[in-house]
């Protein structure tokens, strides 16, 4: 999987490109886990190019979750394709992440500029 | 008179110091000597190093250093004297101080000499030592005229004794590095080869209608045998078995021309027989290729059209492929061509055809195979190998391939043979396509990288059928859930264990089935599994997506012991094709 990192002012996007499993699911807690270690707790994740989440994928974003929450951090997520929507809903977890339309809003959330 | 005494014992105290000293001095150099030369590794370096010291260390005024060559010994380095000079030099017996030298084995020194050697050679006193070597010396030095005009003394010839046994040493690691450069120069050859000749094989096939296995073991870094699948549109598809007598790289060399020579003509645009393919292969290795060198070429080509599942094949002296036919329950083997090919350039071929039914299959091999040793030196032979693939006719192509390959090795065990042949294998299914929909067979080892795999060919499956992205996403998730949870959980990602997808594409419905062989689950454990979503568990919801997603799941205890999870999807495929 695809990962590309970018700067919103203190907010760190991570867009991500191709299938959340557990094979994939591995680079991803390892790039936020250095995020973390860097004291960057702020948090978004962009899903606009994933096309597929299963099961490992979903737990792999809870493990994030509380990771950041455990850093006193925020985790946000933005552009849930219509499919990875639909598992977030089954399996309730919509109401338990922040989940954002487009990545401009939930940086407005944040009150982040973004950096020219 | 005391005081006399004590001045003589005073004297004989410095010359004991003194003789020390000397000594003391002389394992020093000798020291330096041995670090000097043997840390050089290349080989005229050494002989110019051992050259230059010696005339140093003896006080001589010229010399040479002569090698063996086999019976000859050629001056290698000459220092002061001009190349051939020692030639004239004869000692005893008609040979010159050198040759006497080196058949003696012994050093050899003797002064005041200007009698002995002709006047024109102002020859006073000389020192010859050989340079030992395993078997035979490596060659002699020999040192003329110690300077001042003074004799050589036994403390020389020692001196020099010494340095040519290092020098021995030096001479051999010269050696040994050059050779395990030139073996290691060869050896990234071969690799390339390899290679190279690794991109000729023909990759993991995807042939709708077909399930295909095949296994390409070189007995060297590059191998004789042959092994080709070409999908040609309208044709079929061609597969091919060969071997090329003789291994390594002659070998390769030839099959690689026969590669291009077979593309080469299935490409050519008309169909081409395969008595055509292998006609056109025997007149051009008999006449340009082989021309009469003690090779040959075995090959059987084989052209399978997938819609009607008619064979033409045609067999040029290779091991005959053995044919299951469901319907007569029963092996054959597929005889019927012409002979071996690259020898008689009048040889005919004539190709044969049968029909396969689904559920026939086909099992190309060579000799490699049968002709595998056991610790008996007893062959594995085509009787064990007939029965092996009449046993696994149940199994799916790629999972008996592996237990043939399994079996082999297993026979193999124990014999102390390193040297095996090249063996191939090739096992083709024709899959069943009728009203009762296509049926595909995956089989993945237990690493996470397979998912990737998994999904291309989910995607071939889906796209064939025109499957909505309604029915292939649900389908998707649940055969990765189940798949990942294979590799995780029942097979604790040991990569040796296989996980086997199913796909049947119905008119009303897709069914996966996942089959692991694991040490199976408690059912009723998870029968009774609680299905809602913990919100922040960070595991176990894959049981309950699947079963939301999917129209039905079985969870079965499979005989063998592991674990099978169908899933039915239905969906409606009557509009594809």
């Amino acid at each position: 999987m695809e990962i590309i990192l970018e700067a919103y002012g203190n907010v760190y996007v991570l867009s991500l490109r191709g299938k959340l499993d557990l094979a994939s699911a591995a680079g991803l807690k390892a790039r936020v886990k250095s995020l973390l270690d860097d004291h960057k707790n702020l948090i978004h994740v962009c899903l606009r190019e994933v096309d597929f989440i299963n099961s490992s994928g979903l737990g792999a974003m809870v493990s994030l979750l509380k990771e950041i929450r455990l850093h006193r951090g925020r985790l946000t997520l933005s552009d849930l394709a219509p499919y990875v929507n639909e598992i977030f809903d089954i399996t309730q977890l919509s109401h338990v992440f922040e989940v954002f339309p487009t990545v401009e809003e939930a940086m407005i959330s944040y009150g982040a500029i973004p950096v020219a | 008179m005391y005081q006399e005494k004590a001045n003589s014992l005073n004297d004989r105290l410095a010359e004991l110091e003194a003789a020390l000293e000397a000594t003391v001095q002389e394992t020093e150099d000798l020291a330096n000597i041995a670090a000097i030369i043997t840390s050089i590794v290349n080989l005229e370096s050494v002989l110019a190093a051992a050259m230059e010291i010696s005339i140093r260390h003896v006080a001589g005024e010229v010399g040479a250093i002569l090698m063996s060559e086999g019976e000859a010994l050629t001056t290698k380095i000459a220092w002061g004297v001009e190349n051939g000079f020692l030639d004239h030099l004869v000692f005893q017996d008609g040979l010159d101080v050198a040759r006497y030298c080196l058949r003696s084995g012994e050093p050899l020194c003797e002064n005041r000499c200007e009698d002995r050697f002709p006047a024109n050679r102002p020859i006073r006193n000389f020192i010859a030592c050989p340079i030992p070597g395993k078997d035979q010396a490596w060659g002699v030095v020999v040192i003329l005229n110690k300077e001042a005009g003074r004799d050589f003394s036994d403390q020389d010839i020692r001196r020099l004794e010494m340095i040519c046994r290092f020098t021995s040493v030096a001479i051999e690691n010269a050696r040994l590095l050059q050779e395990s450069l030139a073996k290691k120069e060869l050896e990234q050859e071969l690799e390339l080869a390899r290679q190279v000749q690794m991109t000729f094989l023909p990759e993991k096939a995807v042939i709708p209608g077909l399930q295909i296995a095949s296994t390409y073991v070189p007995a060297r870094q590059v191998g004789g045998d042959y092994l080709d699948l070409i999908p040609v549109s309208n044709a079929g598809l061609y597969f091919l078995v060969g071997d090329v007598t003789s291994k390594g790289a002659p070998a390769a060399l030839i099959m690689t021309a026969v590669y291009s020579i077979v593309r080469a003509s299935v490409h050519s645009g008309s169909t081409m027989d395969p008595s055509a393919i292998l006609l056109r292969l025997n007149d051009l290795l008999c006449r340009d290729i082989i021309k009469g060198r003690e090779m040959f070429l075995t090959l059987f080509v084989g052209r399978l059209e997938i819609a009607s599942g008619r064979l033409t094949y045609c067999n040029g002296g290779h091991p005959s492929p053995l044919f299951y036919s469901v319907g007569a329950g029963d092996v054959i083997s597929l005889n019927g061509g012409g002979p071996l090919i690259g020898q008689f350039p009048e040889a005919t071929y004539c190709s044969s055809e049968l029909t396969f039914n689904p559920g026939d299959r086909i099992f190309c091999y060579t000799d490699g195979l049968t002709e595998a040793q056991d610790s008996h030196g007893r062959l594995f032979g085509l009787p064990r190998l007939t029965a092996c693939f009449r046993d696994g006719v149940n199994q799916d192509p790629e999972a008996l391939n592996h237990r043939m390959v399994q079996e082999i090795d297993r026979f193999r065990q124990g014999s102390g043979r390193d040297e095996i042949d090249d063996y191939t294998t090739l096992i083709i299914d024709y899959m069943e396509e009728s009203a009762s929909g296509h049926h595909y067979r995956y089989t993945y080892p237990s690493r996470l990288e397979v998912l990737e795999t998994m999904y291309a060919d989910l995607e071939v499956v889906f796209a064939r059928h025109d499957i909505p992205a309604e029915a292939a996403n649900p389908l998707r998730l649940a055969v990765s859930e189940a798949v990942t949870n294979a590799i995780i959980h029942a097979h604790r990602q040991e990569v040796a264990k296989r996980v086997i997808l199913q796909l049947d594409v119905k008119q009303t419905a897709i069914v996966a089935d996942i089959i692991d062989e694991g040490s199976g689950v408690d059912i009723e454990d998870i029968q009774a599994h609680d299905l809602s979503f913990e919100p922040l568990a960070e595991s176990s919801r894959g049981l309950g997506l699947i079963r939301r997603l999917a129209d039905a799941v079985e969870i079965r205890r499979m005989p063998q012991g592991g674990t099978g999870v169908k899933v039915t999807k239905y969906v409606d495929v009557s509009h594809s094709r």
